[in-house]
């Protein structure tokens, strides 16, 4: 079976919205701008890769549900709708319990917001530094809200899709490397050529840009190359129809450690040996010897960038990274979104789409004409 | 789509123990695991009883060096996950070395996929990475350019891919490796996937499971604000967990890990591998409706079971016990037991319930793969296990829930259904090796 993609949906520092956002892309502007967030003064950089315009209360479908909605939530919801909206199973002329939702989303810490208000309620007023029992589990926990928890279950986005676009079918959430998006996809084309589904949405999201997570991205070791960013990408994916671009080829693999210990290597490489061997394994699939374009995992850093072009055919290479930011879990769809779209429109016949996650899983979709 | 799979290897910690024999035994005797939650922490201003600890759980003391990597972070779930890991792999392939030339003759052929849930804030990350940051009730950022510049042992609990790191870093996994994020189903999915990728012959070896702890207070405290917790104070901990029983008003958080190895049956044939038993279909599904309720009609569960006894190609009639996600929530009993039913049909029909949250608790993101391996124990060992406190059984559940003490039977197949917050559904069903 040839898988298509019928459709598309984005919502990415360069704007929301397919059409905006490759209207950027094409002019090859940056989606980067000043962080005004929270003060950046703290932190190793002052921009961010932040989706401008969007005002999930105007723009989304129930505006009761977005206070139950992280911003990775309302991001993905955006993009999903775009893509197959207002009801999927319609749109796509699907039964909705043959409709799947498989969704990559971010890591999930709480909003300033939250954490704010349940530490305010925990905090022991004679010892500042500690967290007071019984002030936490007191009477003044009722003003907590108890949704706010839901916020951050990590299968939340794909909860809202699948309920606000009638997805009644398989499910797969993973998280919450750039590559598990391309690995969602990849999941969601053997589902469709096993049988398991006629329609899949793969969606993926995440929203860096909020404070914890902006700690978490010092710890990992990526904000000193990449600004801290949120978006994300919808793709429906069908057997193919006329006009769709196809997913040719692809591969998944582990990369080696870089290591003899742990914890020195997390977000590192050793060499570019496994992604030479993925490519390789995902262009034979796909039938190719090389592309027309590689969409691949650069950060600015010189030293890893060498390794991982080391990796890659021999072709044009172009990273989304350093226009947009980290956007970690958004990043491998947003990127095969992208490449669909350059397709689609024939500006290029074939795109690689390349990514990584911090802890070495590698991913990798090829992207073709009909 | 034809490949048979067996399981090779199991690895287990959960509240009736850290090895799998232990756990065997435990639900042959209808032992529950409950115990104070006093004993985690204080609660005397918290209105719940009881939770479902690892007992004597000490990494260190379990994998010696291994734990070195996972030391002084306070985070008991990754080390739930990777104990299970070790275990499942040292008992597949007798040695962390053969396990380690096993996954480098595979290559890309060799895969994990772990469910794990919610990395909710600890109080020991709260006071030594937070806490800092803050200037009275609010964040300062000035504070925060000062606290994390210092290294902190914790913030590395938010990446939930570190077990599948430690499992690359150790024994060489060379194929994809995902991490399952399903909530409440995501155990039992990672590991019915992880059985597709083998069945359709792109892998060989897959290591599959989840882990899971959320037995800290900002944990507790959030599925007790929900009202998912039983609140009951009246009897002893292990008596306040009851599904399907007029009395039921909640679950009783649990905790652990349970990884399986999961093997081409003919490659395990080849080397002479142990079958566990073997895992024979996957159904999932999206109820699209509520966070936190499922649809009356329970369309989302009975979708799940349908799946994998289509993809087991299996009659309702093969199946010989349920093992349910039976969380002890007045609605998740009365709406699971309305779906089986129409998968199934009523009492007299429907093949023996019952729910092993009554003994261990609701262990969340790594409840299914838990589920799994005392599902694949029962068939083993020849026992419907029971539902423990079900004393009088309330007549929305009204099919054969085995109530308090195991029963003995030839089992041949199984299915085991998780159902989570979010609307996600996951149904396996499993076999015995013979």
């Amino acid at each position: 079976m040839r898988i298509g993609v019928g459709s598309v949906g984005l919502a990415t520092p360069l704007g929301l919205g397919l059409a905006a956002t490759m209207e950027g892309w094409r002019a090859g502007r940056s989606g980067l701008v000043d962080n005004d967030r929270w003060p950046t003064r703290w932190f190793l950089r002052a921009d961010a890769g932040l989706v401008p315009g969007f005002n999930p209360r105007k723009q989304l479908p129930d505006r009761k549900a977005v206070k139950l909605m992280s911003r990775e939530s309302q991001l993905g919801l955006w993009a999903a709708v775009e893509a197959a909206g207002p009801r999927g199973p319609d749109r796509f002329d699907v039964a909705a319990d043959r409709f799947a939702g498989f969704a990559a989303a971010g890591y999930e810490v709480s909003s300033l917001d939250e954490s704010e208000e349940m530490l305010a309620l925990s905090r022991d007023p004679q010892a500042p530094g500690r967290v007071a029992l019984d002030l936490l589990f007191g009477p003044g926990r009722d003003a907590y809200n108890p949704m706010a928890p839901l916020k951050i279950l990590p299968n939340m986005a794909l909860f809202h899709a699948a309920s606000t676009l009638d997805l009644q079918g398989p499910h797969l959430s993973l998280g919450s490397s750039p590559a598990t998006g391309l690995a969602a996809a990849i999941e969601a084309c053997d589902a469709l050529s096993f049988d398991e589904a006629d329609a899949v949405l793969v969606l993926g999201t995440d929203a860096n840009a909020e404070v914890f997570r902006a700690h978490q991205l010092v710890e990992g070791g990526v904000a000193e190359h990449l600004a801290p960013a949120e978006g994300a990408a919808a793709l429906v994916l069908r057997q193919a129809v006329d006009g769709d671009p196809i997913l040719l080829g692809h591969a998944q693999a582990q990369e080696p450690p870089a290591g003899p210990e742990p914890r020195q290597h997390y977000g590192q490489i050793s060499d570019s040996r496994a992604r030479a061997a993925l490519h390789r394994a995902a262009l034979e699939r796909a039938g190719l010897r090389t592309v027309d374009l590689i969409l691949a995992d650069l950060w600015g850093d010189p030293a890893r960038d060498a390794l991982v072009m080391k990796g890659l055919p021999d072709a044009p290479v172009a990273s989304s990274r350093t226009r947009f930011g980290w956007l970690g879990a958004a990043a491998g769809t947003v990127d095969l979104a992208i490449a669909c779209e350059l397709v689609r429109s024939g500006e290029v016949g074939s795109v690689l789409v390349s990514a990584a996650g911090l802890a070495g899983d590698l991913a990798c979709v090829i992207v073709g004409a009909p | 789509m034809s490949r048979e799979v067996w399981v090779t290897g199991v690895g287990i910690a959960c509240a009736l123990g850290s090895d799998v024999e232990a756990v065997a035994e435990a639900q042959r005797e209808g032992r529950s695991g409950a115990v104070h939650l006093s004993s985690a922490f204080d609660t005397s201003a918290f209105p719940v009883l009881a939770a479902c600890r690892v007992p004597g759980w000490n990494l260190q003391a379990r994998l010696g060096e291994l734990a070195a990597p996972l030391a002084g972070r306070d985070d008991r779930k990754a080390e739930f996950g990777w104990y299970a890991a070790v275990q499942a792999l040292r008992d597949a392939f007798g040695s962390d070395e053969a396990a380690r030339q096993c996954f480098a003759e595979l290559g890309p052929r060799g895969a994990v996929h772990l469910a794990s849930g919610l990395v909710s804030t600890t109080i020991a990350e709260a006071e030594a990475d937070l806490l800092p940051c803050f200037d009275g009730d609010r964040y300062d950022h000035d504070r925060a350019a000062t606290a994390l510049r210092e290294p902190s042992p914790f913030r590395a609990r938010h990446f939930t891919d570190r077990v599948n790191h430690l499992i690359a870093w150790r024994y060489g996994v060379g194929g994809r490796s995902l991490v399952n994020h399903g909530a409440c189903a995501a155990g039992a999915v990672a590991i019915g996937l992880g059985a597709r990728w083998i069945r359709r012959g792109q892998c060989d070896v897959v290591l599959a499971g989840g882990y899971e702890s959320m037995i800290h207070p900002f944990g507790v405290l959030s599925f007790q604000m929900l009202g998912a917790l039983s609140e009951r104070q009246d009897c002893a901990p292990s008596e306040v967990s009851r599904p399907f029983d007029v009395s039921r008003d909640g679950f009783v958080i649990g905790e652990g890990g349970a990884v399986l190895v999961l093997e081409d049956a003919e490659r395990a044939r080849a080397r002479g591998a142990r079958c566990w038993g073997k895992v024979l279909g996957l159904g999932t599904s999206l109820d699209a409706y509520r966070i936190t309720a499922p649809p009356p009609d329970g369309r989302g569960a009975v979708s799940a079971m349908r799946g994998a006894l289509r993809e087991a190609g299996m009659d309702p009639s093969d199946i010989d016990y349920i093992n349910a996600h039976g969380t002890g929530t007045p609605l998740n009993d009365a709406a699971e037991t309305a779906a089986i039913k129409r998968v199934f049909g009523g009492r007299g029909q429907a093949p023996p319930v019952s729910s092993s949250k009554s003994g261990l608790g609701h262990a969340v993101a790594a409840a299914g793969a838990v589920e799994a391996v005392l599902s694949l124990l029962a068939l083993r060992d020849g026992i419907v296990p029971p539902t423990l406190n079900l004393h009088r059984p309330d007549p929305a559940c009204d099919l054969d829930n085995v109530p308090l003490v195991a029963r003995e039977a030839p089992l041949k197949a199984v299915l085991s259904n998780s159902f989570g917050f979010g609307g996600v559904n996951g149904s396996l069903v499993l076999g015995g090796a013979s």
